[in-house]
């Protein structure tokens, strides 16, 4: 597995393991603004929105 | 009609009121996906703010004092936080195709803002005069000579470097980032892809 505990170098694209974890970071963080729900607004009734 | 009374009306008709400071947006625009742009520029002015306290006391002072060390370190994560949430705002705009509806010209200037931004950066890691910043300043006087801007972009030199850093690139980054904003207010944000009640693409000032 990766070393993450060190700041050795990865195989794959020189990513160290802090550079993996601010990836997977963003990784998370744009899936979580993706899936979170949000307030909507409910359409009225009987009216133009 | 003097270049006064048409620039009024140039703005009035380019960026109402009601466009430029809206009370009311479309709903969509509460996702968090939504949110990222303007993390990006609440990054952008602690930068300034921080960045103006660092100019006024100095290298000396952000290197020794314990509130320099603080204000160093505000700006430091700022700068963190603030290419965080662009590159999270680029993945945004980039799957939703913000380009679409007459925007290309502003996916255009945030792609600029991108490259401004990390010549922003780079300048100032060779500002902090740390070693890493030493080093890194001693390794890409190659790169910059391999290019042929040697001679313009002298990065061991810390008052030239620091200038750029301080002055111009700011003042070119604001500079955008108001083109930037205005075009946002300008067109309107840009709709979901497959929202069917999304209004229609490209309509001006849409709600």
């Amino acid at each position: 597995m990766f070393p993450l505990t060190s700041n050795a170098p990865l195989d794959f694209f020189n990513m160290t393991a802090s550079d993996l974890a601010i990836v997977l970071l963003m990784i998370a963080v744009f899936v979580l603004a993706l899936v979170l729900p949000y307030p909507r607004r409910r359409p009225p009734k009987g009216g133009q929105p | 009609m003097n270049w006064t009374t048409r620039l009024r009306r140039w703005l009035v008709r380019e960026i109402p009121m009601e466009d430029l400071l809206p009370d009311r947006l479309p709903e969509y625009v509460h996702s968090y996906v939504y949110f990222f742009g303007v993390l990006t520029l609440a990054s952008f002015l602690t930068l300034v703010l921080s960045g103006i306290v660092l100019v006024i006391f100095g290298p000396t002072w952000w290197h020794i004092s314990a509130l320099g060390h603080f204000v160093n370190s505000v700006h430091f994560w700022a700068v963190q936080t603030f290419f965080f949430f662009m590159v999270l705002h680029l993945w945004a705009q980039f799957f939703m195709a913000a380009w679409r509806g007459g925007r290309a010209v502003n996916w255009v200037s945030g792609v600029v803002l991108f490259l401004v931004s990390i010549l922003t950066a780079f300048t100032g890691f060779l500002s902090q005069q740390n070693f890493d910043s030493q080093w890194v300043a001693l390794q890409g006087k190659d790169a910059f000579n391999a290019l042929g801007v040697g001679g313009f972009f002298n990065i061991l030199n810390f008052g030239q470097i620091y200038g750029l850093h301080i002055v111009l690139l700011p003042l070119l980054l604001a500079a955008l980032i108001g083109f930037h904003l205005y075009l946002v207010r300008s067109k309107g944000v840009v709709t979901p892809i497959d929202d069917p009640l999304a209004p229609n693409e490209g309509a001006h000032h849409d709600e």
